[in-house]
């Protein structure tokens, strides 16, 4: 069943289909909240919040839009405190996701990307971060983000494209180490 | 300004959901710091490992959202409890009445339901009259 199906039953005061929504997003919405913010105590909070005001305001939603961008929507303003309070570089330690059973090969690959993604939301304003994790972590289009975030789709691409012009000037890449040939003798 | 002009039509285009211009892509392969900037970007595609919520914390969510069910539902009780107090009210009032004079000569207040007749027929009354 559609998110949208169940967010129509949910209008008619269905508690057991919001309950369906609240599985399917929570691990996203607190993630997009965790990645933001950076304080885990914070995201809970303002996930918890987030869930609590789309209930109350279901009422409102037209199920002909989409309800992923209705949903993120709340979330962003719920998370704006949190948000705002962010100092840069006073994160806390990422909490430790789903990984244990991966391979060795795609453990190193996330703690990379763990790396990458926790500079980028200690560098980038918090509206640049944010369109970034919606574009990559949400798969979400232009006009999806633009209606989360509440701003124009060329603003949306200019976002884009600040923050990863501002990755790609900051984080160049480690020159490869050097490798001696054999007959070479160090001192 | 060339190349802050390239680099924008290349994210735009990693953004389309469409394949790059060939055009661009050879731009690409002839600048180095081009390509930089597209390594960057798909290197975002790798994506930390998922935060999962824990069911303590799915639990909490339910609870807050169950309580603003129940904050929502009683927006009508009130009405309905004043309403209910009122009518019981009047009724032990009439009632009382027509303990107190059982003995009246009007013949709609011989019984309580009369007596409760007449008082909504004068109530109307002083409402609709001047």
């Amino acid at each position: 069943m559609s998110d949208e199906d169940l967010a129509r039953q949910c209008q008619s005061g269905e508690l057991a289909a919001f309950e369906v929504l609240v599985r399917r997003y929570e691990n996203r919405i607190y993630s997009f909240i965790y990645q933001s913010c950076g304080h885990d105590t914070d995201a809970r909070e303002a996930t918890q919040d987030t869930f609590v005001r789309a209930f109350e305001a279901i009422g409102r939603f037209d199920p002909r839009r989409t309800f992923a961008s209705w949903l993120f929507a709340i979330a962003r303003r719920k998370g704006i405190d949190c948000f705002r309070a962010r100092i840069p570089g006073d994160s806390e330690d990422m909490p430790e996701g789903l990984d244990s059973a991966d391979p060795a090969e795609l453990a190193a690959s996330r703690e990379e990307a763990r790396n990458l993604w926790q500079r980028a939301r200690e560098r980038l304003p918090h509206g640049q971060f944010q369109a970034l994790w919606l574009r990559y972590a949400e798969d979400m289009d232009i006009a999806q983000i633009a209606a989360v975030l509440g701003k124009t789709q060329t603003h949306i691409k200019v976002l884009l494209f600040r923050a990863r012009q501002t990755l790609a000037e900051e984080f160049v890449p480690a020159a490869p180490p050097r490798i001696l040939a054999p007959n070479t003798v160090s001192l | 300004m060339k190349s802050w002009f390239t680099k924008f039509r290349i994210s735009t285009a990693l953004d389309s959901r469409k394949p790059m211009p060939a055009s661009l892509r050879q731009k690409i392969a002839a600048d180095q710091s081009l390509e930089r900037f597209v390594q960057q970007a798909e290197a975002l595609r790798i994506l930390p490992a998922p935060l999962v919520v824990d069911p303590a914390m799915h639990e909490g969510i339910m609870r807050a959202v169950a309580v603003s069910a129940r904050r929502k539902e009683p927006a009508s009780a009130p009405v309905l409890t004043w309403l209910a107090a009122s009518g019981a009210m009047a009724a032990v009032v009439v009632f009382g009445f027509w303990l107190i004079h059982p003995d009246t000569q009007s013949p709609e207040l011989a019984s309580p339901f009369g007596g409760l007749a007449l008082l909504v027929k004068r109530a109307l009354a002083g409402a609709v009259l001047p």
